[in-house]
């Protein structure tokens, strides 16, 4: 699993997943998506490339969601694949968190 | 066929068992929509036990997975030596709703039941028989 951040125009942080959100990938990420999402308002990430979602993935978006939100900011994801819209769905974290299809459209929701 | 696997109670053995989980999905030509739900849910089971199941981080408990992928059912077995657990007893999560009452965890068993169409818990001398069914078509 791999995590990378950029800054882009609005203030926004773009994070990019690639790989498995299982165990060992979520493992890898979930210190610093807790360290974006703990610093920053506005974040989307890309979950194009993501191609397993496991509940232990669930819980680093829902950590990630609290630390945003609490502060009044906004968390979107965009372009999962079918399976993690799925859980994403079944969980509810669709509820707390944007799911976008696209770059645009979650930096509309977080803007 | 049905194909079995060994693990050790260790997260580090996650990978080891998606590797193969790989390979026999590979081998059956199974499409990715329905490789998934057996996935999710052996990764959700498997981890369970490793985190929840033995007293000792370093114990050596032992873990089997059986994948038994017939031409209309999927089958799923997890054979473990650790303490008694029934998923099946296990209160549904409650689906997170807002930031202020959403739980952090506690989905796996959620997702277990959701992903696979049925399945089955045995407590037989001294060992957890956890098995999941899935339809193949």
């Amino acid at each position: 699993m791999k995590i990378a951040q950029e800054d882009i125009d609005g203030g926004i942080v773009k994070v990019t997943l690639v790989g498995s959100l299982d165990v060992e990938g979520s493992g890898v990420v979930d210190m610093p998506f807790s360290v974006i999402s703990g610093t920053n308002d506005k974040v989307i990430v890309d979950f194009t490339d993501v191609d397993f979602l496991a509940s232990i993935g669930i819980r680093v978006l829902v950590k990630a969601a609290k630390a945003v939100g609490n502060r009044g900011g906004r968390l979107a994801v965009y372009n999962p694949n079918e399976a993690a819209r799925s859980v994403m769905a079944s969980t509810g974290v669709d509820t707390i968190i944007f799911v976008t299809d696209d770059e645009a459209a979650a930096i509309a929701a977080v803007s | 066929m049905s194909r079995r696997l060994e693990l050790r109670a260790e997260l580090a053995d996650i990978a080891r068992l998606n590797d193969w989980l790989k390979d026999r999905f590979d081998e059956a030509g199974l499409p990715p929509e329905r490789a998934g739900p057996v996935k999710l849910s052996l990764n959700e089971a498997v981890t369970n036990t490793i985190t929840h199941g033995y007293p000792e981080p370093e114990s050596d408990g032992e873990i089997a997975v059986e994948l038994d992928i017939g031409e209309d059912i999927i089958t799923a077995l997890v054979v473990d030596d650790a303490i008694a657990f029934n998923p099946l007893d296990v209160p549904e999560a409650r689906k997170i709703e807002s930031l202020e009452t959403a739980q952090i965890g506690g989905f796996g068993v959620k997702l277990m039941r959701e992903m696979s169409s049925g399945m089955a818990y045995e407590r037989i001398d001294g060992r957890n028989r956890l098995s999941m069914t899935f339809p193949r078509g």
